[in-house]
C-alpha cells in the first residue's frame, strides 16, 4: 500500500512539473515571437545587391586586392549604428583574417578616432584591411546605406550580401577559406 | 499474441492521451478556436474544449484505477472517432485548421487524425485484452510514463531557454 501511495505521489508531482515546464516552454516561445515582431532576432537576412551583384570589388569602391580574393567578407560599419559599435569594439585591435572593414564616416579623422578606440592601428596588418569611405560613396556604389552589412566576395566577384544583427553573427561570417593572393603592398615589401 | 503487446499498446495510448490532455488543460483556448474554425458554435466550442481533455485524462485514470475495461475502451473509441471526424471535416472544408492536439500545436488537422482512428480502436481492443495487473503495477507504470513525459518537456524547455539566452547575449552581451 505504501508503494502505491508513493507511486501516486510521484505521478501527481510529475504532472505538476509537466505543467510548469510546459508553461516555461511557452513563455520562451512568447519571447521568441515578441523578438521576431520587434525584429531583434539574431538571424541574418539576405540583402539584394542590385546592380553591384557579380561586380569586381574595385568597381564598387573596395580595395583592388579584393579583385583577386578567392573568398572574403567585406563588412560595412557606421559609428551611428549600435550593432556596428559593438562589432568594432569587439575587434580589440584585430580584424579576423578574410574580413575587410569598410568604415563609413563623414571624414577620415572621425574614422581614425573610432578605429583608435578599438585599438586598430591603420599601419598594422589588420589596419591595412580597413577602408574608409563616406555615406555618399556607399550610396553611389551600392544604392543603399544599410549597416552593418556583410558583402561576400568569391573569386573576385560580389556574390551576396547579408545583414549582421549581432557580434555573434559577425564572427560566424568569417570565411573559413581565405585568399592566398599576395597584396600589392606585400609584393612590394618582398621585392 | 503475446500478453505484453496489448499492455504496451495501452501504455503508449495512455501516455499520448495524458500528454494531450494536460497540454489542452493548460491552453484550452487553442482547442476552442480549432472547433470554431471547423464550424462549431462558440458555446459548443467552449464546452468541448473542457470535455475533450477531461475525457482524455479520465481514460488514463480509468485504466490506472482498474475499473471495468469496457469503460476506457469506449472512451478510446469515442475519442478516436471524434479526432477522425475533426480531421475529415477539415479535409472536406479544405480549411487550414490548427490541430490543437497537444495544446498550441502548429500542425494542421487532416489525414493524420483519420489515420489515427484504427490505432485508437486497437487501443480500445487492447485495453480489454491486456492481462490484469495489481494497483501497484498500474500506478508504477503510470508514474514512470509521466516522469518520462516530464523529462521530455523539461528537455524542450531547457533547449528553448538556451536559445533565448543565446539571442539575448547576442544583442545585449552577458
Amino acid at each position: 500500500m505504501t508503494t502505491s501511495i508513493l507511486f501516486a505521489v510521484i505521478a501527481v508531482l510529475a504532472i505538476g512539473e509537466f505543467l510548469l515546464f510546459g508553461a516555461l516552454a511557452e513563455a520562451y516561445r512568447d519571447i521568441r515571437q515578441i523578438r521576431e515582431h520587434a525584429n531583434v532576432v539574431d538571424k541574418s537576412t539576405p540583402v539584394d545587391l542590385g546592380q553591384a551583384y557579380n561586380q569586381v570589388p574595385s568597381r564598387v569602391g573596395l580595395h583592388p586586392d579584393l579583385d583577386s580574393a578567392a573568398r572574403a567578407v567585406v563588412v560595412y560599419v557606421d559609428k551611428r549604428c549600435g550593432t556596428c559599435r559593438m562589432i568594432v569594439s569587439s575587434l580589440n585591435g584585430g580584424v579576423p583574417r578574410g574580413v575587410w572593414l569598410v568604415v563609413i564616416a563623414e571624414n577620415t579623422q572621425a574614422a581614425h578616432e573610432w578605429l583608435a578606440e578599438a585599438a586598430i592601428n591603420p599601419d598594422s596588418e589588420p589596419g591595412r584591411r580597413v577602408i574608409i569611405t563616406t555615406p555618399d560613396e556607399v550610396e553611389r556604389h551600392l544604392g543603399q546605406g544599410l549597416t552593418p552589412l556583410a558583402i561576400e566576395i568569391e573569386n573576385g566577384r560580389l556574390v551576396g550580401a547579408r545583414t549582421i544583427p549581432s557580434v555573434r553573427q559577425f564572427y560566424s561570417m568569417v570565411p573559413t577559406l581565405i585568399s592566398l593572393s599576395v597584396s600589392a603592398e606585400q609584393e612590394a615589401s618582398r621585392s | 499474441m503475446p500478453a505484453w503487446v496489448p499492455t504496451f499498446l495501452v501504455v503508449i495510448a495512455c501516455a499520448v492521451l495524458m500528454w494531450a490532455g494536460l497540454e489542452k488543460i493548460r491552453s484550452p483556448s487553442s482547442l476552442a478556436a480549432s472547433i470554431q474554425a471547423l464550424g462549431g458554435p462558440p458555446r459548443f466550442a467552449t464546452i468541448a474544449a473542457v470535455i475533450v481533455p477531461v475525457a482524455e485524462l479520465a481514460t488514463v485514470i480509468f485504466v490506472v484505477a482498474g475499473v471495468s475495461p469496457y469503460l476506457p475502451a469506449a472512451l478510446f473509441a469515442v475519442l478516436g472517432v471524434a479526432f477522425a471526424t475533426a480531421g475529415a471535416r477539415a479535409m472536406q472544408s479544405r480549411a487550414e485548421v490548427a490541430c490543437a492536439c497537444f495544446g498550441t500545436s502548429e500542425r494542421r488537422l487532416g489525414w493524420p487524425q483519420l489515420a489515427g482512428l484504427p490505432l485508437w480502436l486497437l487501443a480500445a481492443w487492447s485495453v480489454i485484452h491486456m492481462p490484469a495487473f495489481g494497483l501497484r503495477e498500474r500506478l508504477g507504470c503510470a508514474a514512470a510514463a509521466i516522469v518520462l513525459l516530464t523529462a521530455g518537456r523539461a528537455f524542450s524547455a531547457v533547449r528553448l531557454g538556451a536559445a533565448a539566452r543565446s539571442d539575448r547575449r547576442a544583442f545585449a552581451g552577458d
